[in-house]
């Protein structure tokens, strides 16, 4: 940045009251943005005019060419060999014979594995879905229970059902489990990866009893690099950066030379404004306390403290709910709690339901189904829920669901991502349940901030 | 500097075609036809020097790789910024990946930059507006004329322009600020009318 381009930006800060709020007001007005980009225009503008007239770029660009002394590849190598060279074709021709060398160094790789024992796998596919698949060597297949998956091998977790594979110590005994969520790509470990998994796209969770002293797993997304000790979390990787969420043990994230040491029960980001560990703030201290927003049913607080849970009894209400807060632009929200039916549902579909949207419409919801028609099967065993709300500046939402029985907490229900597009409406989280008498308890609702 | 004015379509394909039968040093004569252009539409959009040259350089290099894809009887400077265009939109996404290393503020002011250009992106650029800058500043009162020189020319700083004037950094930046947007008013209306 040049000189100049600071004391634009210093006399743009001063006018307008300090870097708050210039920062403010470039948000707010789009002119004043433009304003400020058109004023750095002429500024590069202006250096440009002034600049000296000589040949310079010229001539970098020239020596920035590729030659064949300079980034000497192997197509120029195999196009040295060829006879009658033909300058005019030549970009096409290296093109065809780095291809044909391609194929060739992939042929003798085959011709050389064919005569050697297939290396050992480092994990085994325990639970896929149908449409779960396994990519090796450019070809898909489908990932079959108890397959094994290689250094090299990506695994991508089908749209509707968990993935779950077992990881292998080099001795073959099981060093954890990865539960990889709703299409979650995953890169099994090459030796120039130094034995980092990767997570490309997608969530997963992550049971990884404690490792030996000296040997963490590590898995890298996009944005970051986890290093596990021992732990319980989960893990998210996609275009806006990457999400962790620790539910036992810890888990050190690291980016360009930082570290974030990541405990039980915090959530931590990483994306290009922010390498930060969340810091939770209750929105809703006792988010039972007076029920706000209930309608419908007939909605109560049972039990004290700990014990305190929410219960609503009337199966007969075709709907109840409760409006719990608003969420703003900007904010991020991490709900969490547990629910369960306390009897058979008086309908067929869908039975209690954590809700995000407004009086129009319904943003995202996850629902519990429980169609069991057997009375002894009630209440439902609890199941439990994690929630993450993240509205963008521009009035986008991202919502993440994610739920598990607590009897059998490391076999997740259930995970969607909704992102709608953006809308100007004002959204809300609430319970929604029809027709079912339902419980809640635990519910916390917490902003995340850094 | 001298301006090169865009040479005919009809000399850069010869040139192209020179260059493809072998004549690799026939490249220089089309990089010096036509990097004013370029640099001058580059800095329309993006308004860091240092980022401007390199995108520059980019994009020549690149057309370099694919000049067998030219077709002869294309408009060569429009092609070049086509390929700019390319280089500008990866130059700015590398910004907004790389700014993480900068301060909360800059970050945020980058960032809110970074997405205006993007955004301005689809706009149509216009091919000189460096040609249209130098014919504003020729019209410049003197006082001002020699702000500009002293800053952009002589590459004086602000505080030392203030001290040998006698007047403080602030008048001096204001000044220069005022100036700028004026040049800018001036370059749209030249632009509009051209």
């Amino acid at each position: 940045m040049s000189a100049s381009h600071e004391e634009i930006l210093a006399a743009w800060t001063a006018e307008h009251g300090g870097e708050d709020g210039l920062l403010a007001g470039l948000r707010r007005e789009p002119a004043l943005l433009a304003g400020l980009r058109h004023e750095l225009a002429i500024d590069a503008l202006l250096h440009l005019a002034h600049a000296r007239p000589d040949g310079d770029l010229a001539e970098r660009v020239m020596c920035g060419l590729p030659t064949r002394s300079r980034r000497l590849r192997i197509a120029d190598r195999v196009m040295d060999r060829l006879p009658g060279r033909q300058p005019s074709r030549l970009p096409r021709l290296r093109l065809l014979a780095a291809a044909a060398l391609v194929l060739l160094l992939g042929a003798a790789a085959w011709i050389a594995r064919a005569g050697t024992a297939p290396p050992a796998p480092v994990a085994r596919i325990v639970a896929a879905g149908p449409d779960a698949v396994v990519r090796r060597d450019g070809a898909s297949r489908p990932a079959v229970a108890g397959a094994g998956l290689h250094a090299g091998d990506l695994l991508v977790a089908g749209g509707q059902e968990v993935a779950t594979i077992e990881l292998l110590a080099p001795d073959g005994s099981g060093a954890g489990r990865l539960h990889c969520l709703h299409g979650a790509t995953l890169d099994m470990p090459r030796p120039s990866s130094q034995g980092a998994l990767g997570l490309l796209a997608g969530t997963l969770r992550a049971e990884i009893p404690p490792r030996p002293p000296g040997e963490p797993l590590v898995i890298a997304t996009p944005a970051a690099e986890a290093v596990i000790l021992g732990t319980v979390f989960d893990l998210r990787a996609d275009a806006d950066g990457t999400l962790l969420g620790v539910l036992s043990g810890s888990v050190r994230l690291q980016r360009d030379g930082r570290e974030l040491v990541v405990a039980a029960g915090e959530t931590a980001q990483a994306d290009p404004d922010r390498f930060a560990v969340l810091a939770p703030r209750d929105l809703l201290p006792d988010a039972t306390a007076g029920l706000p927003g209930a309608r419908g049913g007939d909605w109560r607080i049972v039990g004290a403290g700990a014990e305190r849970r929410l219960v609503q009894a009337d199966a007969a209400a075709p709907q109840a709910a409760i409006d719990l807060l608003p969420i703003a632009r900007g904010e991020s929200v991490l709900i969490t709690g547990r629910m369960r039916l306390l009897a058979v549902p008086g309908t067929d579909g869908d039975a209690l339901g954590l809700c995000i949207g407004n009086e129009r419409w319904l943003a995202s919801a996850a629902w519990l189904h429980h169609l069991d028609r057997d009375p002894a099967q009630y209440p439902t065993p609890w199941i439990a829920f994690r929630v993450l709300v993240r509205r963008g500046g521009d009035g986008s939402l991202l919502a993440e669901w994610h739920s598990w029985r607590q009897d059998r907490p490391m076999q997740p229900l259930l995970h969607l991502t909704h992102r709608p597009q953006p809308r100007p409406d004002a959204y809300r989280f609430g319970v929604l349940a029809t027709r079912a008498p339902v419980e809640l308890a635990d519910l916390q609702v917490r902003s995340l901030a850094p | 500097m001298t301006d090169n004015p865009l040479p005919p379509s009809g000399r850069d394909a010869g040139l192209v075609q020179r260059i493809l039968a072998g004549e690799r040093e026939a490249y220089r004569e089309l990089v010096l036809a036509h990097q004013l252009m370029l640099l001058s539409y580059a800095a329309h959009h993006l308004g860091d020097r240092a980022l401007v040259d390199e995108v520059v350089q980019e994009t020549f290099i690149t057309a370099y790789g694919q000049l067998d894809r030219f077709r002869p009887d294309g408009d060569f400077a429009a092609w070049l910024r086509t390929l700019c265009r390319y280089a500008i939109l990866t130059a700015l996404k590398r910004e907004v990946r790389e700014r993480r290393h900068r301060d909360r503020f800059r970050q945020e002011i980058d960032r809110l930059l970074a997405t205006a250009r993007l955004d301005a992106l689809d706009e149509t650029a216009p091919a000189e507006p460096l040609q249209a800058l130098r014919a504003c500043l020729g019209e410049l009162p003197e006082p001002a004329a020699e702000l500009v020189r002293r800053r952009y020319g002589a590459g004086e700083s602000a505080v030392s322009i203030a001290a040998q004037q006698g007047r403080t950094a602030t008048a001096v930046t204001t000044a220069l600020h005022r100036l700028r947007q004026a040049l800018r008013r001036c370059i749209e209306q030249r632009l509009g009318a051209a």
